[in-house]
């Protein structure tokens, strides 16, 4: 008699749990996952190779009078278990006791029926190949300067499970359709721009190849033929990617109550503060539908939520797992992340970004000079904040409209300093991932040029 | 398990690779006083690759007996053929070549094997303590200590058989310093291939903490640098990045296929004549314990050293079997896989700019304006040679003079264009660039050197 998914892994985590207990652990968590991949790749301008492997985990942490040991095996044989069970243990002997880890409480985790496309299981290498072949042609007509460095699509279908000793037992099935598309148009010996666009569902319906191919295309041909800009100080529209890059990924970090604890986030004690313009409205939704980062419960088995990070320019929550949790004397908002091979830490979900009220071209219409950055390239330190780097794609803005593309043209600021200099939000938002964000624009941003 | 997979190999109908790879590794992290990470990881298993009607196939399973890999064998074929169907340009051969046979071990770990987690766990947390106790300005400090122990053996249908130890270790520690809201991060890094005397013949734990501890003090009452296009000296570390990252990618033949800036530009002067570039698997100048030592890739082939630019002339791109069988060249052991359930593609592995006869002293005496830039903080680049690096320290250099510690510097351009515009190279070289990971997909280690190098590049700063 075959056993479903759910009882296989579950069964397999209890066990592990009970051999760790009785290993001498005060607590023990195990995290079982297991799954498919079909995965078709482009390489200069041609399919490259078409994989499908199938594969499991098993994450093992265990606490021995407050202190960690944590050990991953990817076999799941009851011989891979024990030396794995064992080991933790020997890690756990060997590190400092730490007085605020330990394992959550359970919670109540509702499982969700819309992660899982009913279709993906049968999706299979032929599809796989079928829309492979489809982005890269629609790339590859677009324009017949455009071409294709690499690429891929695929899917993964996956089972999660996870037990403790403090009674969670949870199980869960998705599946991830992505595909990504990246290089550069070339005519003659004029190179444009390096490009990359991307799309990732829980759904089939969710990736639209072609239309992510012809984006690819338009970006890379538009920057063909690209001049030196000029040094100044002004207005800086960031295209929904740069703003991801600028942005978000500091203010996420400065969230993480880790970084708050360990003294590296501009956000420590300041809760309730005024930390941006009144524009920006962000908020952590793992219960987001249609989101790529969407779970019934996290890296330890606590419920999704949505927690309101920045709300009109005020700093609203930080972002918690148990141990941080229980450092603040709070409960976990359900953002511990990480899979199978890696022990629990704070990370974000679904971020979602308020749309504004301003269309992109009526944002671009008021801008006299001023440039549009479409991706960037470069250094950015989330706990200063300070940035530094290279626009790509950037095209100049002037009298209200979009001009040459840019080369050789690149930004500096701080991330933070900047949050109260955003005058605008576009009403568009794109999807990138596990982020929905607009373009977004900045006032006083300095610009160079060699 | 060798005999089984050349068992397999042996009735496999179409060109077949087997790789058993079976990885342990360790890691302990501690941050501001606790151990944040203590993981150990296995991960055993078989990756299958299969050239069947011109195309690629790929599989693999953690299944180690006859079935399981039979399996992946007849999953990785039917790929293949599939996608065969749909290829535009089929892989007509593959590069002949001398196939390694036999046993090939990277370096000694027997000495970290020795110790203990208990002593690897207390000597991330010690220093992590005495970097977060060198100032009372520095607010929070991370060290990690990481090991890879790798164990593969390679078959192939027509006739590799090589069996591969391998062992990559880094230490690493970081700090953030605050006065008055003001935040800075300093980081320290290091990675080799062999055991712990190689990983702390140089950089001792102590080094570490102090130049952890004294750069991101620094910093802090530290001026933003200005920017402009400037005359520089590149400390080897940014040195050994620029021919990473900059020029390294763009002479990855499966890049220079898909048009990357490098193409078409072989016998073309691409860097001034004091520039030579090399990948390299062994270590073939400084230290033997350099952190991308890869003695046979992972298609077999055994991985010697590649001159990329001589004399500033482009001499070579990297090869796998497929691209040399197109550039009809021969494979120049670049093939590497970071997984069992990874294919293998075109990565570098030690990869660096020999060293001058010019002296560091002489360099800075020569510049009226300009900066001596140590350390980066990030690097990216694009495969049109596009590049832009984060500068950890700029020093100011004024009429031939060191001058104070400048901030929030990074340099960007065409690598090609900057290489062209060296004119000093230092005889200082070091391997600079081994601890983290290069990232294509798949990460892998690798290596990087050089000596300090005077040129002009675009630096941003505020």
């Amino acid at each position: 008699m075959t056993e479903s998914p759910r009882e296989t892994l579950l069964d397999i985590c209890q066990r592990t749990v009970d051999m760790a207990l009785s290993g001498g652990a005060g607590e023990a968590e195990a995290f079982c996952s297991s799954g498919e991949r079909v995965d078709v790749q482009l390489q200069k301008n041609d399919l490259h190779l078409a994989k499908s492997i199938a594969g499991a985990g098993l994450g093992i942490r265990v606490f021995r009078e407050r202190s960690l040991g944590f050990a991953y095996v990817n076999s799941l044989t009851d011989e891979a278990i024990a030396e794995s069970v064992e080991t933790a243990l020997a890690i756990a002997a060997a590190s400092p006791a730490d007085q605020h880890n330990g394992l959550p409480e359970p919670v109540p985790t509702p499982p969700r029926d819309d992660i899982l496309d009913p279709g993906a299981p049968s999706f299979g290498v032929e599809n796989a190949v079928e829309r492979a072949v489809e982005m890269l042609n629609a790339a590859r007509s677009y324009d017949e300067r455009v071409t294709v460095d690499s690429g891929e699509l695929g899917v993964d279908i996956g089972a999660k499970a996870i037990v403790t000793s403090k009674g969670v037992s949870a199980f869960e099935q998705s599946s991830s359709f992505h595909c990504a598309i990246m290089g550069m148009a070339r005519e003659g010996d004029t190179v444009s721009s390096f490009d990359y666009q991307a799309q990732s569902s829980r759904l089939s319906s969710g990736i639209d190849p072609a239309a992510t191919a012809r984006r690819f295309a338009e970006n890379v041909v538009s920057t063909l033929g690209a001049v030196r800009g000029e040094s100044f100080t002004g207005p800086v529209l960031l295209a929904p990617k740069a703003a991801s890059e600028i942005i978000s990924y500091p203010i996420i970090y400065a969230a993480r109550a880790n970084s708050v604890q360990k003294d590296m986030s501009r956000f420590e004690g300041r809760l309730g503060d005024t930390v941006s313009s009144p524009l920006l409205t962000i908020t952590d939704d793992s219960t987001l539908q249609d989101g790529f980062s969407t779970t019934s419960f996290d890296r330890e088995g606590q419920a999704p939520s949505v927690l309101p990070i920045v709300e009109r320019g005020i700093l609203m929550n930080y972002l918690y797992d148990a141990y941080t949790a229980r450092k603040d004397g709070r409960s976990s908002t359900g953002h511990a992340g990480g899979g199978a091979a890696s022990v629990p830490s704070v990370a974000s979900t679904n971020v979602v970004w308020r749309a504004g009220e301003t269309d992109l071209s009526e944002i671009i219409g008021g801008v006299d000079r001023g440039i549009l950055v479409s991706r960037f390239s470069g250094n950015i330190d989330p706990v200063s904040g300070d940035f530094s780097g290279s626009v790509k794609g950037g095209r100049m803005i002037r009298s209200g409209k979009l001009a040459e593309p840019l080369s050789g043209t690149m930004i500096a600021g701080n991330t933070f300093e900047l949050l109260e200099a955003i005058t605008a939000v576009s009403t568009e938002r794109e999807v990138l991932f596990s982020e929905t964000i607009p373009h977004v624009l900045l006032e006083g941003v300095t610009v160079s040029t060699g | 398990m060798r005999d089984l997979l050349k068992q397999i190999i042996g009735q496999a109908p179409d060109w077949t690779e087997l790789r058993l790879h079976d990885r342990r590794s360790l890691g302990v992290m501690a941050r501001k006083g606790v151990i944040e990470s203590a993981a150990s990881r296995r991960m055993r298993g078989v990756g299958v690759r299969v050239l069947a009607d011109g195309a690629w196939g790929f599989s693999a399973t953690a299944r180690l007996d006859r079935r399981g890999i039979e399996d992946a064998v007849v999953s990785a074929t039917a790929s293949a053929r599939r996608s065969s169907r749909a290829k535009t340009n089929r892989v007509e051969r593959l590069a002949e070549c001398r196939l390694a046979v036999g046993d090939f071990r990277t370096g000694d770990s027997s000495d970290a094997a020795a110790r203990s987690t208990e002593e690897k766990t207390a000597l991330v947390v010690d220093t992590e303590e005495r970097v977060r106790h060198s100032s009372p300005l520095i607010c929070s400090a991370m060290c990690r200590y990481t090991e890879i122990m790798d164990e593969k053996w390679i078959v192939t249908s027509d006739g590799a058989d090589a069996h591969v130890e391998d062992s990559k270790l880094e230490f690493l520690a970081s700090a953030v310093a605050e006065r008055d809201g003001e935040m800075t991060i300093g980081w320290k890094g290091n990675g080799v291939t062999g055991g712990w005397s190689d990983l702390f013949s140089v950089w001792t734990p102590e080094r570490v903490s102090e130049h952890v501890a004294r750069v991101t003090v620094d910093l802090l009452s530290a001026p933003y640098a200005p920017g402009g296009k400037k005359r520089v000296i590149l400390n080897p570390e940014l040195v050994a990045l620029l021919a990473h990252e900059a020029i390294g990618h763009t002479v990855e033949a499966d890049f220079v296929l898909a048009g990357s800036a490098a193409s078409g530009r072989i016998g073309q002067r691409v860097a001034s004549d004091l520039v030579t570039l090399v990948d390299t698997g062994p270590a073939s100048i400084g230290p033997p314990s350099a952190g991308g030592v890869v003695l046979v890739d992972d298609e077999g082939v055994p991985a010697g050293k590649t001159i990329i630019i001589q004399n500033g002339v482009l001499r070579s791109y990297l090869h796998d079997r497929e691209t040399a069988a197109i550039f009809g060249v021969e494979p120049t052991g670049n093939s590497r896989a970071w997984s069992y359930d990874d294919e293998p593609m075109i990565r570098m592995r030690n990869t660096y700019i020999e060293p001058g006869a010019d002296s560091l002293s002489d360099m800075i005496e020569s510049i009226e304006d300009g900066l001596l830039l140590q350390g980066a903080s990030s690097g990216q680049a694009d495969s049109n040679a596009e590049f832009m690096f984060g500068v950890q320290e700029a020093y100011e250099i004024k009429r031939g003079r060191l001058g104070r510690l400048m901030r929030g510097a990074s340099i960007s351009g065409d690598a090609f264009e900057v290489l062209s515009s060296i004119d000093m190279i230092g005889s200082d070289f070091e391997w600079a660039i081994g601890s983290g990971h290069c990232g294509k997909g798949q990460p892998a280690k690798v290596d990087g050197g050089g000596a300090h190098a005077r040129c002009s590049v675009v630096v941003g700063g505020r």
